[in-house]
């Protein structure tokens, strides 16, 4: 029984990693996102209390 | 008037995207973004931020994939019948395949997404990292070194884009004599309040290199125009500006206004190229008051000239 109970958890986490990679695949980000993020994150000011 | 020296710039290396510039060190978790190849620190290689993002990437797939395969030996060893056993080494080889084909599938929009992780977390790192190079850019200008100075805050400003960067940049290129074939930056280098130091690169640049006058300097000349003119010759530099502005026909129209009011300062090869433009662009319409312009001041300067015969 433990052996189907192992299994079956392999399978759950094998489930929740593909559904995972789905969901950054339709993110899809690209090169020219990747660099204006790392611009806005070096350029952005500080915001005061 | 300052004196100006002559020198020639690093060849700036190329690259698609700016995060590219940027290198790590991974034993003394700094970043650098100038031209060295080796930690001056530890004498480490650097290594490019992707890589090392990627690296990360795949320990992470790894300790999962670890972490399936213990719940599959698990399965395994937990049988109690044949059937059991057959069904946990069956179902085993699926699981890892399946893992496989999702990774070879998928695996990239990870690493994409891990990679921007990667920055969000790095960023004071890589900022501090950035604040130190301008400290070193500090200590060159103390030495007079402007050149090196120059070259390092060109690489700097990829990233950082305040005025600050761009005063001292255009400080420094202020301190050069400029050539056609220099890397020369213009649109980049544009402060967002009025500055005097740029105006003066502005009359340097417009000189050897006028095709980097875009739209957005010239809405920088337009804007600043009263404050322009205060300068030595600012009706003349304004007039070169409207000139360089005559290499497109998008530009003429959306810039009448400033060309008509600066045509006297337009040099005579300018004029007839504006002369040309407005001839093949007649039928348009809203190039009235240009054209009237432009007859105006060949009738008056030019109409002996036989290259201004019969073009408007």
């Amino acid at each position: 029984m433990l052996t189907y109970f192992l299994l079956s958890a392999a399978v759950l986490l094998l489930v929740f990693r593909f559904l995972k990679l789905l969901k950054w695949k339709r993110l899809n980000i690209t090169e020219n996102q990747m660099d204006q993020h790392l611009l806005d994150l070096l350029n952005r000011k500080k915001e005061l209390p | 008037m300052k004196k100006r020296v002559g020198v020639q710039f690093r060849k700036m290396q190329k690259t698609a995207h700016v995060y590219e510039r940027l290198q790590t060190c991974t034993r003394c978790h700094t970043y650098h973004v100038l031209w060295d190849t080796h930690c001056s620190e530890c004498g480490r290689e650097y290594q490019p931020i992707r890589e090392v993002a990627a690296k990360v990437t795949r320990r992470y797939v790894q300790t999962r994939f670890l972490l399936l395969g213990l719940f599959v030996l698990l399965a395994i060893l937990c049988a109690d019948t044949l059937t059991q056993l057959a069904v946990g080494c069956a179902g085993g080889i699926l699981v890892f395949v399946c893992f496989f084909v999702m990774q070879r599938k998928f695996g990239a929009y990870e690493r994409d997404v891990d990679f921007l992780r990667y920055l969000t977390q790095e960023t004071e790192t890589i900022k501090k990292s950035l604040l130190l190079h301008q400290e070193e850019i500090g200590f060159d200008v103390k030495e007079e070194r402007i050149k090196d100075a120059y070259e390092k805050i060109r690489e700097v400003g990829q990233f950082l884009h305040s005025d600050t960067i761009k005063l001292r940049k255009i400080m420094y290129l202020n301190h050069f004599v400029l050539r056609k074939d220099m890397e020369l930056e213009l649109e980049s280098l544009l402060p967002t309040t009025y500055d005097k130091d740029f105006v003066e690169y502005l009359r340097e640049v417009v000189k050897v290199q006028p095709q980097l006058v875009k739209r957005s300097v010239l809405d920088y000349v337009n804007r600043y125009k009263s404050k322009i003119l205060l300068h030595e010759n600012g009706e003349q530099l304004i007039g070169q500006i409207a000139g360089a502005a005559l290499r497109m026909s998008a530009y003429v129209a959306e810039y009448q206004e400033l060309i008509i009011e600066y045509i006297d300062y337009l040099p005579r090869e300018r004029l007839l190229r504006l002369a040309r433009m407005i001839s093949r662009h007649h039928h348009e319409g809203g190039w009235e008051r240009l054209e009237e312009a432009v007859k105006r001041r060949i009738e008056t300067h030019h109409s002996f000239d036989p290259d201004f015969h019969g073009v408007l």
